[in-house]
């Protein structure tokens, strides 16, 4: 008995230090890795900058139970003073009244306006309020844009004489260009053409390169306002068939999981990589250290198709909706002035993002910065971003059926066609039970 | 047991329980090699199975960006308090349920019997929002309370304290003892292997569970080691070395406790089947 | 008036026997309902009441915060021609038939091995035993490791590629390995108990009957050791039905849905489809396959009826 009440005394001192009489909020990210250091930098250098606010940080599961627990977080009335999002996930979000509108007044009061921002994504985020959430509000604070980029082995590929007097590869302008220098760079370097995450555990990589080729043929999920398949079943089933040819051929390898996407093209056994900004970091660190066997490029995403629009989603800071204890205006005037501190940090991009925040991405310091400079002007224009429908976005119901029927086909281990009728299926079964 | 003969079967036998010892052990000493490789090291082929001298990078990454020590320490607050917990309360109910008379008495074991069957998982919902309610959401109080009330520890209990002869019990009373004092006295001594094989038995499986503390923890600095360490899985880069190295972390208080406590686990698991 | 017997009572007494005189039967009545008190209270707070709350739920047609209407049992209805769901219940018995007799007898298997030696007898013991300390998600951890399609050693020395975890065929009989070799241990400590608890007298008589080692083990181990090899059984098919852990960690119910088992298809339903309501549904329909599942087992090995 003594242990016990000596253990509850110890568990009970551990809970009760209570700081000065700074305002404490309560932050919410899903942000490991690479982006989790960065991140626990800018919130302490936040905290040490001024006394007023303390903000501590909590970093959850990303992915879908991220945002399981935000979704159970409202309805028990214990949720966070402010937590990153993706926009992909807004429309669920907005639709489930997990998220409390921002006003401009808001806004303002912390220094920020609409117009500061990438306009493409202001764009997108006002059509999900109003959408949605039948206003004009906001519903998070743009932190950067985040999309998919080709990375390239230059060494190898220079060896094999499929680099161009620019430094960027050959092939770039079409599809056919670009699956003959893929065959090519196979037989010349004796190399995994491309590294790519196609694993039904995690399918995220798969669903962006397929959605990137489909709306690169202008592919639409959303006609009229209104959930379409038509283009499913055309540019879609192209788009599948393309990725499934690659494997089958060995352009792309078959069920390798993201470490190992990394690991392939780190350790100098692939001629590309295709996957988010985020790996920057990694190529940059591992250079600096030696580690890398070649010099490696990167440039945004090429235009294989009709045009060159590129799967993108964007991380946004958010004021979850509490309507049992609503948000008093300190705790919303103190999130927004964090936020505002960390939208207009320049060590945010240092992960490969792109900055929403115009006043960064325009500055000298961020034009700067290598590689980032390689794609980031590019990518920037060709965002696409998921379908406006809750549904889709990271942690949606659509995972699932990707990864069940599309990961299958692209591995060769089921037919193309029926795969995708099999998707589309589930996907109309989705659409139903949200109605 | 068996004659010990010389024979050339024999020695196969024993060579072939070795190996495949070793292959039992394998996959964990793989888990330790990588730890302690450099990332680039981790993916050569061959593989490289005895690195030389050990690369502590990856430990030193997990430990500078996790609390893992924190961690820990609410595991072990955790997985003490639901042992200590749920022994006491099954010895008493094992031997209410053994011992004396009360309406409810079958109506209670069949309800535990059943509750066995029932997987945890089903009930995670309702649970959580039982926890919100009560504000122990992301509290201790919200990871020990479900898990204290195990059926299995009573069940096992009952079928000991059945075997232990009336007459103790009944000689004890008429010594003017009352059932407290015959429960701690008499059958709990009589019962110290069993005691001991299911307090670590409910020990590991509070310390191991993954899916309720998954579910009640909101923030960082409250997750249990299970939890935590899928978390520190999604770094970036090559990862492997550091995937591994968080899995070492995430064994060794248990793996140390079975290798200490080893002798009195095996013996108290071997006498809970022994005595049936 | 006493009411000790002074003759020795049989061990095995039926409870509900009636031997006291009423007045120490109200008496024992409530020290037993303080001795009960603590552990029902726990209990009822955190087992049953939540229990009944999922009967309710299955009512209803609720999202996971468990606001909507009754609407009887329509969830029921749905669950009958719900394909996913039988697809889900065949593949939790295919799961539960590539553990529960494989992992049994493996188990039985090592405890004759490990009972033959002697100094070796706990080192031996230990190698087997450690994985069942092992947290889940470190055990998963390791399997992933290994098994990695590009860069698993299992796979190097093997010098294939394949991905244990992402064909559908292979997806399932890799996580039942990976359980096996997680859980083995505990039957295995189970089994040599059971066998150290033959009398060698028994073996010493067959042999003088000039019975062989192998008739010896078939005539003398076999019959005897039936049953903790019942016990194993039971318990292992309980768990086994209950798997949820390394499927969430592994494959999440993928490839194709292959091992999409049915606590994993509930857990779907109630997180990423929001449905409460209908993932309650199914959570009653897997106690009940369960339950039905250990009676009949129950019965085909004969065990007595529980007391």
């Amino acid at each position: 008995m003594k242990t016990v009440t000596l253990i509850f005394a110890v568990v009970f001192c551990l809970r009760a230090y209570a700081p000065a009489a700074a305002l404490e909020l309560t932050y919410w990210d899903f942000l490991g890795g690479g982006d989790g250091i960065r991140m626990k930098q800018i919130v302490e250098e936040f905290n040490k900058s001024q006394s007023d606010i303390h903000v501590n940080e909590s970093t959850l599961t990303w992915g879908e139970p991220f945002y399981t627990k935000v979704h159970t977080a409202v309805v028990a009335g214990q949720t966070p003073d402010i937590m990153t999002y993706h926009l992909s996930h807004f429309p669920a979000g907005v639709s489930t009244k997990d998220l409390r509108p921002i006003t401009t007044e808001e806004l303002a009061a912390a220094g920020l306006k609409a117009d500061d921002f990438q306009a493409s994504l202001i764009q997108r985020s006002l059509e999900i309020s109003k959408k949605y959430g039948g206003t004009d509000q906001l519903f998070g604070v743009p932190l950067d844009i985040h999309t998919l980029v080709l990375y390239y082995n230059k060494t190898a590929l220079a060896k094999a004489g499929l680099v161009g007097s620019d430094g960027k590869p050959a092939g770039l302008d079409s599809l056919d260009a670009f699956t003959k220098m893929l065959t090519e760079a196979k037989s010349k370097t004796h190399l995994i053409p491309i590294s790519a995450n196609i694993y039904s555990q995690d399918p995220a990589s798969l669903w962006r390169i397929w959605y990137t080729f489909f709306k690169q043929q202008d592919g639409d999920f959303v006609k009229d306002g209104q959930f379409s398949f038509d283009d499913v079943g055309k540019q879609g089933l192209k788009s599948l068939q393309i990725m499934a040819d690659w494997s089958k051929e060995g352009l792309i390898p078959k069920d390798t999981g993201y470490p190992s996407m990394v690991a392939l093209f780190t350790a100098g056994r692939a001629d590309f990589m295709i996957n988010g900004n985020w790996e920057v970091p990694t190529l940059v660190d591992l250079q600096k250290q030696g580690k890398l066997p070649f010099e490696y490029g990167i440039v945004a995403f090429p235009k294989l198709f009709g045009n060159q629009e590129t799967w993108a989603d964007s991380h946004q800071l958010a004021i979850p909706n509490n309507s049992k204890t609503p948000a008093t205006p300190e705790k919303v005037a103190a999130a927004l002035k964090f936020a505002a501190y960390v939208v207009k940090q320049t060590t945010w991009a240092g992960g490969g993002h792109i900055p929403a925040y115009l006043p960064v991405q325009e500055s000298d310091a961020y034009k700067q910065m290598s590689p980032n400079n390689q794609y980031s002007v590019q990518a920037a224009q060709d965002v696409a971003f998921e379908p406006t429908l809750p549904i889709f976005g990271v942690g949606g119901p659509t995972f699932a059926p990707i990864s069940n029927f599309l990961v299958p086909a692209v591995n060769g281990q089921a037919p193309v066609e029926s795969s995708l009728k099999q998707f589309t299926a589930e996907l109309e079964k989705f659409q139903k039970q949200q109605q | 047991m068996k004659t010990d003969r010389f024979s050339v079967l024999g020695l196969v036998c024993t060579a072939m329980t070795l190996v495949l010892a070793v292959a039992w052990l394998f996959p964990v000493y793989w888990m330790a090699a990588t730890s302690v490789k450099s990332d680039t090291d981790t993916i050569v082929n061959p593989p490289i199975l005895f690195p030389w001298p050990p690369n502590f990078d990856a430990f030193i990454y997990v430990i500078q960006n996790s609390p893992f020590f924190r961690w820990y320490l609410n595991t072990v607050i955790t997985s003490v308090s639901v042992t200590f917990l749920c022994i006491l309360f099954s010895l008493m109910c094992a031997y209410a349920l053994s011992r004396l008379e009360f309406p409810g008495r079958r109506l209670l074991y069949a309800a535990l019997l059943i509750g066995f069957m029932i997987p945890f998982a089903t009930m995670a919902v309702p649970l959580f929002m039982f926890m919100t309610r009560l504000n122990f959401v992301n509290s201790f109080a919200g990871l020990i309370a479900p898990q204290v009330a195990t059926p299995l520890a009573v069940i096992v209990f009952k079928q000991f304290f059945d075997e232990v002869p009336r007459d103790f019990r009944d000689a004890a009373l008429i010594d003017g003892a009352n059932d407290f004092k015959i429960l701690f006295g008499i059958y709990l001594p009589l019962n110290w292997s069993i005691t001991w094989a299911m307090s670590i038995i409910i020990f590991i499986g509070a310390w191991n569970n993954f899916f309720w503390p998954l579910i009640v923890t909101n923030s960082t600095p409250m997750l249990t080691v299970p939890v935590g360490m899928t978390q520190v899985q999604s770094a970036y880069g090559v990862a492997f070395a550091k995937i591994c190295a968080t899995g070492v972390l995430a064994s060794i208080p248990t793996a140390a406790a079975y290798l200490l406590f080893q002798k009195k686990v095996t013996q108290g698991v071997m006498a809970a089947a022994g005595l049936k | 008036m006493p009411n000790l017997s002074p003759a020795p009572v049989p061990l095995a007494v039926p409870p509900g026997e009636p031997n006291r005189p009423e007045r120490k039967r109200s008496k024992s009545s409530r020290t037993a309902w303080v001795l009960i008190a603590p552990f029902v209270l726990f209990y009822v707070l955190f087992l049953i009441y939540p229990a009944i709350q999922v009967v309710f739920l299955s009512l209803t047609n609720s999202d996971i915060a468990g606001q909507g209407r009754l609407i009887g049992l329509a969830n029921y209805q749905e669950l009958f021609s719900d394909q996913d769901f039988w697809a889900a219940v065949w593949h939790t018995v295919y799961f539960v038939i590539l553990t529960v007799v494989p992992n049994t007898a493996v188990g039985f298997f090592l405890a004759l091995l490990v009972l033959r030696l002697k100094r070796l007898r706990l080192l031996i013991l230990s190698a087997f035993f450690l994985p069942y300390v092992l947290p889940v998600s470190v055990v998963t951890n390791t399997a992933s490791w290994l098994l990695d399609a590009n860069f698993g050693i299992v796979n190097n020395l093997l010098g294939t590629n394949t991905a244990w975890f992402g064909d559908s065929t292979l997806a399932m009989p890799s996580v039942a390995l990976v359980t096996i070799w997680w859980t083995v241990g505990f039957n295995m400590l189970l089994f040599i108990a059971g066998l150290q608890n033959i009398p060698n007298e028994y073996y010493e008589a067959a042999a003088l009957d000039g019975a062989s080692q192998f008739q010896r083990f078939l005539f003398v181990t076999c019959p005897l050791i039936w049953p903790v090899t019942t016990l194993v059984l039971i318990l292992q098919l309980i768990l086994q039905f209950k798997i949820f852990d390394q499927v969430y960690l592994l494959t999440l119910g993928g490839p194709s849905n292959s091992t999409m088992v049915v606590l994993f298809y509930m857990y779907r339903e109630a997180f990423q489809q929001n449905r409460g309501g209908y993932a309650a549904t199914v959570a009653i329909a897997l106690v009940v396959i369960i339950v039905i599942v250990s009676l009949v087992q129950a019965r085909l090995l004969r065990v007595k009826p529980v007391r």
